[in-house]
């Protein structure tokens, strides 16, 4: 009898199962507050590229 | 000519007339969102700001050259760009972007050993940190839902359509990045309790 099986790649997850479809009961609103409550915290995350770049990209432009 | 009013068609009209003050307009409204999706992405300042260049080459190259398309957005083509470039670097390096936070330090020793005691502003800059490094412990495939749609303002049509996947797809990667995101707060608030 040939037995399968099917390989799992845990190597970079740190915690087993932490990203698997979830089991529990988290609801939809659950969720939507979340999102709300982290959202100032993403924006806070939000970052510009040097004004160095941009000025290469415009030099770049006029240059064409 | 005051240009902040102009949707983004339009800037892309002016520009390809030749005035570069459409471009710059262009430059100022998204570098922010295109900036950030990149960073948190390859974890990077410099090759941020490399990819990021790139991506506005490939801009200027196809708006001079008339093969924009103008049905399409102007936010989600650039993104489009960016995101098909931060793919290319990853396959050339053949690694996949996760786990380690950005100066190096393991995450998870980040996140135990955090200062209770610590001024407000270290707090804040934890806080700060310790979400940088819960973004980059997600999958990618969720990673990129949740920049895209955070930081970039996509649809989930949008999303959907860049990276090859439903719309059904792209809401539920959202999900799970936020779930997983949640769970992770909760645990570091254990570990700031136990």
């Amino acid at each position: 009898m040939t037995k399968t099986s099917t390989s799992q790649n845990n190597v970079n997850l740190p915690i087993p199962n932490m990203f698997q479809p979830r089991t529990d009961i988290e609801s939809d609103a659950e969720i939507d507050l979340f999102y709300d409550q982290i959202k100032g915290k993403l924006d806070r995350l939000a970052k510009d590229p040097q004004d160095e770049t941009i000025n290469k990209i415009l030099a770049y432009s006029r240059s064409l | 000519m005051n240009l902040q009013s102009y949707n983004d068609q339009d800037l892309v009209k002016v520009y390809i007339a030749g005035n570069e003050n459409g471009l710059q307009e262009l430059l100022r409204r998204h570098k922010s969102k295109i900036y950030t999706s990149i960073y948190l992405l390859v974890k990077d300042q410099y090759l941020a700001e490399d990819i990021f260049q790139d991506a506005f080459i490939k801009v200027i190259n196809t708006l001079r050259s008339g093969r924009y398309n103008e049905e399409g957005k102007f936010l989600p083509w650039v993104m489009r760009i960016a995101h098909n470039l931060v793919i290319d670097y990853f396959r050339r390096e053949k690694r996949t972007p996760i786990i380690t936070s950005a100066d190096g330090m393991d995450v998870f020793n980040m996140l135990h050993f955090y200062d209770e005691s610590a001024e407000d502003k270290m707090l804040r800059d934890q806080t700060h940190k310790d979400l940088k490094a819960m973004i980059h412990l997600l999958p990618d495939e969720q990673k990129e839902v949740l920049l895209m749609r955070h930081y970039a303002d996509l649809s989930f049509k949008e999303i959907a359509d860049l990276t090859d996947v439903s719309i059904n797809t792209a809401l539920g990667r959202m999900r799970y990045a936020l779930s997983n995101l949640r769970k992770m707060l909760k645990t570091k608030e254990m570990t700031y309790k136990g």
